[in-house]
């Protein structure tokens, strides 16, 4: 059981891959968390009792990836709905004309992009060998820097996820205006990994960033899908790959994997000082253990046991966490799990396990309730990941960014848990302001694509230069 | 952590009257009719401190009852603060001041007078006869200092909580249904909007 449900839901993912590649890339940074915990899972329930060194017990086996594999496929199921091949072909055909002559003397969004990340970049680097402390080779923790960093690092951890998908929608937005690849943007991503691998990061970043990259080329393959009658990935390739790309991608690719080896690596046995067996066990721990380890604690407290209390956990949640202004779910599960004391030191250590999600709609609704707000908030996410991408295609940008600032509220959800953001003021403030970009710019776009003539601001600036002082 | 206000609740509440009564009948060595008609209330003195009142029929029921309190309230704190370790420490040495003088007052069958500040603020475990009630004796309790130590420390760790604190306590009354149900409805609006966006021709400005 636990075997056929863990493979139902990586062979799902591999068919999204094949013959939904939309829905594939949209949901890229969702579909690789589902598939490693699934994993993770899978090794809990089929080779426990592991043991966990951050719960301090054994964990497993059970059936625990058969309520995973259900609730994800809850999550997935509404977007083969929203996603279907009619709206899909009627945001194509609402895309911009392409073989558009491209004229190089238009002023862009994506060229003023460019500069305004290039001059960001500079500083960001010129900041981090101002500071004199470059954690990879300082062989410091990337949170002891993180706190010691400049103001644009914070920036940077803190936003840095929004930029890249902005990036993204700049390369897409190229690719639908002028039919090519705008490779700066790709350029822009290698440079801020670069960045986040001599900060520290491990792996975290470089996923993140990688993936709300990619998410907005979902468009373009809608796009090019237009007029195929099939969407597999084989009758896809021959439109949207040349060998540029192909090498772009692939060099990415494997740069990007040799970044996180290497860091990894680096990490356990220079950073942390683990040797031999030691820094292979904890790489294992952490690769199939702790994804899910909270998860199964949750799942056995909650769907085996029954021990539910759903006052407590709605009052730990939004009302008294240990600390609020974070994800209160790791709190409350590392609470429950190990016991108060150690996890306020974890969490005001700036230190939590991984995990959250789907447990979290258990612990708070109960074993029956929970389902059907796990379809809502699938549906919901569905929904927003359609005005995403068909903002991105019609052009109106604004509309693609807020709906990914709010969704990215429901991202972290899927990750880590987190239910309480909702109860945030400035969330509602952002839905407000999504809808408000809806409705304005479906009469016309607040950030147009071409932003002005350079050639006439040249002149602008040529007649005016005499009559400065 | 237990705010003054929850702290003179917690006192007024019946189970914790008895509790106390009951105790305090245990702890008089000749308890027989004694205690009859005794009362015990909190009063909120400031954010972070109560004034004890014990009303009975003699010095010496009324200094047992107070001292009962204490150990009850001591009790309590124990079980709120339990996980954190630092502060329960900080309350329970407060309390513990309280008590000697309470035991000493029992000892010396009189009651010392402390000299309240001038500002007005507390002073510490004080054991003060209560003007124009020869029966009644009042105890200030002051837990200011470790609460003040803890709501620092709660500040530090999870900046502005309007006031509200970690849940080490039981939860507060909250309609889960009524709550639920709205979120529920929520979903269903937004749904119903985005779908209607949707829905309508994806056309160029």
């Amino acid at each position: 059981m636990t075997i056929l449900a863990g493979a139902s839901i990586l062979l799902f993912v591999v068919w999204l891959g094949l013959f939904r590649s939309a829905i594939l890339v949209c949901l890229a940074f969702l579909l690789f968390t589902f598939a490693w915990r699934t994993i993770s899972s899978l090794y809990i329930d089929l080779m426990g009792p592991v043991f966990s060194s951050q719960l301090q017990m054994f964990i497993g086996p059970g059936v625990m990836t058969v309520f995973q594999s259900i609730a994800y496929f809850l999550t997935l199921l509404p977007f083969l709905w929203v996603f279907n091949s009619r709206a899909l072909d009627e945001w194509a055909r609402a895309a911009p004309t392409p073989g558009l002559p491209a004229s190089q003397s238009q002023l862009t969004l994506s060229d003023v992009t460019f500069y305004a990340s290039v001059l960001f970049l500079i500083l960001l680097f010129g900041a981090l060998i101002q500071g004199g402390v470059i954690p990879l080779f300082a062989k410091i923790e990337r949170w002891t820097f993180n706190e010691q960093a400049s103001f644009l690092h914070r920036l940077v951890v803190e936003r840095g996820d929004m930029l890249c998908f902005w990036w993204g929608t700049m390369f897409v937005a190229e690719r639908l205006r002028r039919q090519r690849y705008d490779y700066r943007f790709v350029g822009l991503l290698a440079v801020l990994t670069f960045y986040m691998f001599l900060a520290g990061g491990r792996f975290s970043p470089f996923y993140r960033y990688c993936a709300f990259f990619v998410i907005p080329f979902s468009a373009v393959l809608i796009v090019q899908a237009r007029d195929l009658g099939s969407a597999s990935l084989f009758s896809l390739l021959p439109r949207i790959s040349d060998r540029r790309i192909v090498l772009a991608g692939t060099g990415v690719i494997v740069l990007t994997a040799m970044m996180i080896a290497f860091a990894l690596y680096w990490n356990l046995t220079r950073v942390r000082g683990f040797e031999g067996q030691a820094a292979l066990d904890a790489f294992v721990e952490r690769v199939l253990v702790q994804p899910s380890e909270i998860g199964w604690a949750s799942y056995q407290r909650v769907l085996v046991n029954g021990d539910w209390d759903a006052r407590h956990v709605f009052d730990f949640l939004f009302d008294r966490p240990i600390v609020a202004g974070r994800n209160t779910t790791p709190q409350l599960l590392m609470s429950e799990t190990i016991g108060e004391p150690r996890t306020t030191e974890h969490i005001t250590g700036g230190f939590q396990f991984a995990g959250g999600f789907p447990e979290i709609f258990f612990e708070l609704l109960g074993p029956y309730f929970g389902w059907i707000f796990l379809l809502g908030a699938g549906w919901l996410t569905a929904l927003l990941s359609a005005v995403m991408i068909r903002s991105i295609i019609v052009e109106r940008y604004l509309t693609a960014a807020l709906s990914f600032y709010v969704l990215y509220g429901i991202y972290v959800m899927y990750i880590g848990g987190m239910l309480n953001f909702v109860a945030t003021p400035t969330y509602w403030v952002k839905i407000a302001a999504l809808f408000a970009a809806i409705i304005i710019e479906e009469r016309a776009p607040i950030l147009p694509w071409v932003l002005g003539d350079r050639t006439r601001l040249f002149r602008r600036f040529v007649v005016r230069r005499p009559q400065l002082p | 952590m237990e705010s003054a206000r929850d702290l003179v609740t917690r006192i007024g509440a019946v189970q914790f009257q008895s509790t106390v009564l009951a105790d305090a009948r245990k702890a008089l060595p000749d308890s027989r009719g004694a205690f009859g008609g005794a009362s015990l209330r909190g009063i909120v003195v400031g954010d972070s401190s109560i004034r004890l009142e014990a009303s009975a029929a003699s010095k010496e029921e009324a200094a047992t009852l107070l001292q009962q309190a204490v150990l009850a309230i001591q009790a309590a704190h124990q079980r709120i603060f339990e996980p954190r370790m630092e502060l329960l420490h900080s309350v329970r040495a407060r309390l513990q001041d309280a008590r000697v003088l309470l035991n000493d007052a029992l000892r010396k069958s009189s009651m010392d007078l402390a000299p309240a500040r001038p500002d007005g603020g507390s002073i510490g475990a004080a054991f003060v006869e209560s003007p124009g009630a020869s029966v009644d004796r009042m105890l200030n309790v002051d837990t200011r200092i470790a609460l003040l130590a803890y709501i620092e420390r709660t500040v530090k760790m999870t900046g502005p909580q309007d006031g509200l604190s970690p849940a080490t306590e039981g939860p507060r009354e909250v309609n889960l249904v009524q709550r639920a149900i709205l979120a529920g409805l929520g979903i269903l609006l937004f749904i119903g909007l985005l779908t209607f966006f949707l829905r309508r021709p994806a056309r160029l400005g």
